[in-house]
């Protein structure tokens, strides 16, 4: 009875316009369902029996991903309360716990970027000691560590955003360590701020990067990242 | 085929004929060794989805009860003592304590380490002449690479041990606190 419903559900024209594949009771169906989908065609038809086991990746890369995705929809959720001026900013972030689930909003979004920052280190570690930068997977290693230094650049430039004591200081403390470098130390710490001290044009700068430059140079690399774990085989095979 | 599979295909070239034979699986193989593979839907994508669902749900969770912080307007005229940088940088400002000349934990330290792991597979490789395999014993610690996993594990625990202290146990004027205290 339950399989008679479903069969004629997937079996109907409308269905079959969107998914070209019915029930996935064969292995070419099975195959054509990943195949056939904008979405799911990221991923091979088949994969090695031990790439899904868990103790092996512990889903760290996933997890980024995933956290990724968190935080892109949230944050553009959050971007529709949020004025990026001195005047506001703060304004914004108190007003902000007042909207129905607009304090949920911003806690997932905090929550996950300091994630973040710790899957992807974590899945830095777990590569290293699976010895999986081996080749043909060195240049992907190196993606990586691109992807680590914009995931703490995407980190530390939404830090200064809500505008509060710990943002201000965070990032004052933070460029100072920066105005250490030999010979064009403050050029640096200019460059950054757009003016000697964290300001308005330190605000707006970290705004602009924040939302539109470096979420869209990480999204680029991660596509060429994840082209480049299918391209060179899959996961790793076992040490 | 590609080399694996030479190894299971023989080939004899004194025989016309090859090898075959009856294998388990739900699909004809051609031209193809039996592999280890298992089909993406649904063992994989089932997968994906409770793993998914699992850390989606766990963020939910610390999202309700934990709020993020929000302190007082900023103002450049009230410093709070300590003044501190995100978590993920008070072991490097952990470290400029230590020393009169910043620039070393600053900026040569951080860019020496990138160097060195952006670096780590292209050291760590099979030394093909006399000089790589001096290079390799002294770098990489031969075939078991023990060296190299030395320095990496040691890099781990001092990021971990100075990025603690610099968030946890540091106090007025950056003096030693307790965190429960
Ligand atoms: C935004 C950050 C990153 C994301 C979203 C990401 C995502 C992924 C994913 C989904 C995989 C598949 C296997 C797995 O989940 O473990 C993977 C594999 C890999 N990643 Fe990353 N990654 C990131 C950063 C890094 C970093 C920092 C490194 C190293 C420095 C790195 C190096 C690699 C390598 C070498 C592989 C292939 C591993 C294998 O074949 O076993 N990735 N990555």
């Amino acid at each position: 009875m339950k399989k008679r419903i479903l069969q004629r559900i997937s079996d109907s024209a409308v269905w079959r316009s969107i998914f070209r594949t019915g029930i996935p009771d064969t292995d070419l169906k099975r195959s054509m369902l990943m195949f056939h989908n904008f979405f799911l065609h990221i991923f091979p038809v088949k994969m090695k029996r031990h790439g899904l086991q868990f103790s092996y990746t512990f889903c760290l890369g996933g997890i980024s991903c995933l956290l990724f995705i968190v935080l892109t929809i949230t944050g553009i959720l959050l971007m529709f309360h949020y004025t990026p001026s001195i005047e506001r900013a703060y304004f914004d972030m108190q007003a902000l716990a007042l909207i129905f689930n607009g304090k949920i909003l911003r806690n997932l979004h905090r929550w996950a970027a300091h994630g973040m920052v710790v899957t992807v280190f974590l899945h830095m570690v777990r590569v290293f000691y699976t010895r999986s930068y081996r080749p043909p997977r060195e240049f992907n290693w190196v993606i990586g560590i691109g992807l680590l230094i914009l995931t703490l650049a995407l980190s530390y430039t939404g830090y200064l955003l809500p505008w509060d004591q710990l943002a201000y200081w965070g990032i004052t403390v933070g460029t100072t360590i920066m105005t250490y470098t030999p010979f064009i130390g403050n050029y640096v710490r200019f460059f950054l701020l757009g003016a000697d001290e964290v300001g308005h044009e330190a605000l707006l700068r970290f705004y602009v990067v924040h939302c539109v430059e470096l979420p869209l140079i990480i999204g680029a690399l991660m596509a060429v990242h994840f082209w480049r774990v299918r391209k060179d085989g899959g996961i790793s095979g076992l040490l | 085929m590609d080399k694996n599979q030479d190894k299971v295909f023989v080939k004899d070239p004194n025989k016309t004929y090859g090898l075959m034979e009856i294998v388990e699986g739900t699909s004809p193989m051609v031209e193809k060794a039996p592999e280890d593979t298992v089909d993406t839907f649904p063992h994989y994508i089932i997968l994906l989805t409770i793993c998914s669902l699992a850390v989606t749900f766990a963020l939910l969770l610390i999202s309700l009860f934990f709020d993020a912080p929000l302190e007082d307007l900023a103002n450049p005229l009230i410093t709070p003592n300590p003044g501190k940088a995100p978590w993920y940088f008070t072991g490097i400002q952990e470290l400029i304590h230590y020393t009169n000349k910043p620039v070393i934990p600053a900026i040569i330290i951080p860019l020496l380490i990138i160097v060195w792991l952006i670096l780590i597979p292209y050291i760590d490789r099979k030394p093909l002449t006399p000089f790589a395999s001096l290079f390799n014993r002294i770098f990489i610690g031969g075939e078991k690479r023990r060296i190299l996993i030395y320095l990496f594990t040691l890099f781990i625990f001092g990021a971990l041990i100075f990025t603690i202290i610099g968030s946890l146990f540091r106090g007025e004027n950056w003096s030693f606190v307790l965190p429960w205290k």
